[in-house]
């Protein structure tokens, strides 16, 4: 009766046209937010970039930056400083900063965990632990980048092969194993920093909180060699990960090769990962709070989430970066630290404040 | 059409389903009913290709089901599964878009399907925030959705479509997989209740220990003797206007 009231009050193509024309304005407002967040995104890392390269020892400043960059002349000591020193930071802190990210945004849809993380899973301290033990042994940037993936695979696997309980993918197991695994390794990388040779705890401290001091461009292009392939097929999969959020058998249902895409995008996210630690050691707290913050600006669609993840891991990096060399020109801070104490005061607020798009 | 032709499957060394024989053509609604455990689920992994079995052959319009890759049967078939948690924001709308995966979504459909649902208004609510009911729901939603607008020679799989619902939804949603049926489906739902199994479906198989206990028309099937001997419990038939319905009487003390 109540309805058939409803009815006579607002006939149905009425009410249709008013519903549907609702959430036509609905969909166009979302749209623009999301629009307005990646070009806030895309604004803030292009003002981060060049904030970077003005920032460090050395009298280069702004203006010898956008002479550097208009390819004007400029003289041969602020060139060396951008070539050789800033440029290359800059570009490890973009690389590793957009992998860690995508790694991140990749591994939570593959696992449907919101926790997953290349530092929870223990694909960090795995991918450390290889390098490592290709330091100690062979010395090779090649090596290091081989026995790094093969740390981190072997990481994952077992953390995989724990947390997958009576067939099904625990979560909980999962997160325990990448803490059992974490530990594990941090102990081993601790036990050869210390007992092999290099710098004892210096060594220890770079390869468990990161640094982008030792970035060189042959290490930066031996990772992107291995980070842009891994980025470009975990973006080539975005709709397929979408449906893995309903649970492999679903996106099996769905159309989606589930096997397929559970193995592409794990290496993927483990070699990005791996070849990142290989260079810059462990970053943490990139690959988990980013795709987060994201998330809750912009919704959970892969298609956005995944490339603004990469400009928004990027953005983090770069900016924790230039805070660190703030603190000290010569001995920065290392840059875990500062990405998780960044990262979590932020990331605990937007959690408060969740109700940005619980509309 | 989907065949099974003497069908088995183990889970490792546990056997699940043993010597499962079933023919459904388009057009037709299938109930499987059963007690807890005996396989009603498995059965529907198996005839929507999710899993191999281990004897016999699942034949999906002639050709061996487990031959298709899974962007070809997702065209052909559409599955209902019995989880459908989500892990982060999705609205209920792009849940519901993911049935159109490889291809461009029909917001027209979308909106027909979450109709069919009783779902008209939840287009912008947050997937996590509705209740178990709701959620179903807006799966039922995705799965018909993905049968896409002309369901003729395609196969609609519904495990538990009613768990969780209340008796109109349950009946809206049963009535949505009926239509499927009518407008040129195969479809196949696992069902709890007998008597909405009577209520919509054109024929009934009843697994017992993994085994086909009982297959035929609702006419053949619904009786005291098959389903007491389905849940190992008392059961009463009874007329009603709207035909016979099965009770099952408390168990006391």
């Amino acid at each position: 009766m109540r309805n058939r009231r409803a009815r006579l009050q607002f006939p149905a193509e009425v009410s249709g046209h008013v519903t549907n024309r609702r959430f036509a304005m609905h969909d166009d407002a979302h749209k623009l937010t999301g629009l307005c967040t990646a070009l806030s995104i895309v604004a803030i890392f292009l003002f981060l970039a060049l904030l970077s390269l003005s920032t460090g020892g050395g009298d280069v400043g702004w203006r010898q930056i956008f002479d550097f960059l208009s390819l004007e002349e400029i003289d041969g000591t602020s060139r060396l400083i951008i070539t050789q020193i800033r440029l290359p930071r800059l570009c490890a802190a973009i690389l590793a900063g957009a992998s860690l990210a995508l790694a991140g945004a990749g591994m939570q849809s593959l696992f449907r965990n919101p926790l997953a993380d290349p530092s929870v899973t223990g694909v960090s301290s795995g991918a450390a632990l290889g390098a490592v033990v290709a330091v100690a042994f062979f010395s090779t940037l090649w090596t290091m980048q081989l026995f790094a993936l093969l740390g981190g695979l072997a990481a994952v696997a077992v953390v995989c092969a724990i947390g997958r309980v009576n067939g099904k993918d625990s979560v909980l197991s999962t997160l325990l194993a990448g803490i059992a695994v974490n530990a594990f390794c941090a102990a081993i990388v601790g036990f050869f920093m210390y007992s092999v040779r290099d710098a004892g705890l210096r060594g220890f401290v770079f390869w468990m909180l990161g640094s982008l001091d030792r970035c060189t461009w042959a290490q930066i292009i031996t990772a992107c060699i291995i980070c842009i392939p891994s980025g470009i097929a975990i973006f080539a999969l975005s709709s397929s990960l979408n449906l893995m959020l309903l649970g492999r058998d679903q996106a099996f249902h769905s159309g989606v090769n589930a096997s397929k895409v559970w193995l592409i995008v794990t290496i993927a996210a483990a070699a990005m990962t791996a070849a990142v630690v290989a260079i810059c050691g462990i970053i943490g707290f990139v690959g988990l709070v980013v795709p987060h913050i994201l998330r809750l600006l912009i919704g959970p669609d892969n298609k956005k989430l995944l490339p603004l993840s990469a400009a928004g891991g990027a953005s983090l990096l770069i900016f924790s970066d230039v805070v660190a060399r703030t603190f000290s020109q010569t001995d920065p801070v290392p840059i875990g630290v500062i990405t998780s104490f960044i990262g979590a005061p932020f990331f605990a607020f937007l959690l408060r404040s969740k109700g940005i798009r619980n509309d | 059409m989907i065949e099974l032709k003497r069908v088995s499957f183990s889970y490792g060394k546990r056997k699940i389903l043993s010597d499962i024989s079933i023919r459904l053509p388009h057009g037709e609604f299938l109930a499987i009913l059963g007690s807890n455990g005996a396989g009603k689920s498995t059965l529907i992994k198996l005839m929507s290709g999710l899993l191999n079995p281990d004897k016999g052959k699942i034949l999906l319009d002639g050709a061996d089901i487990n031959s298709f890759g899974a962007y070809r049967l997702s065209r052909m078939r559409a599955v209902l599964e019995q989880e459908c948690e989500l892990s982060f924001d999705y609205k209920v709308s792009e849940v519901v878009e993911l049935a159109f995966f490889g291809g461009g979504i029909d917001r027209g459909l979308v909106k027909k399907c979450l109709s069919e649902v009783s779902l008209e208004n939840f287009e912008g609510r947050i997937y996590t925030n509705l209740s178990g009911g709701e959620k179903r729901r807006v799966q039922l939603a995705r799965a018909l959705c993905q049968m896409g607008r002309n369901h003729k020679g395609k196969t609609l799989f519904l495990d538990e479509p009613s768990a969780g619902l209340d008796p109109a939804h349950s009946h809206a949603a049963m009535a949505a997989a009926k239509k499927a049926a009518l407008s040129g489906a195969a479809v196949a739902a696992v069902l709890h209740d007998p008597n909405l199994a009577a209520a919509y479906a054109d024929k009934i198989a009843v697994l017992k220990n993994g085994k086909l206990s009982a297959y035929g028309s609702v006419s053949e099937v619904f009786s005291k003797d098959v389903f007491e001997t389905a849940y190992s419990t008392t059961c009463e038939i009874l007329d009603s206007p709207f035909g016979k319905i099965s009770i099952f009487p408390p168990q006391r003390g």
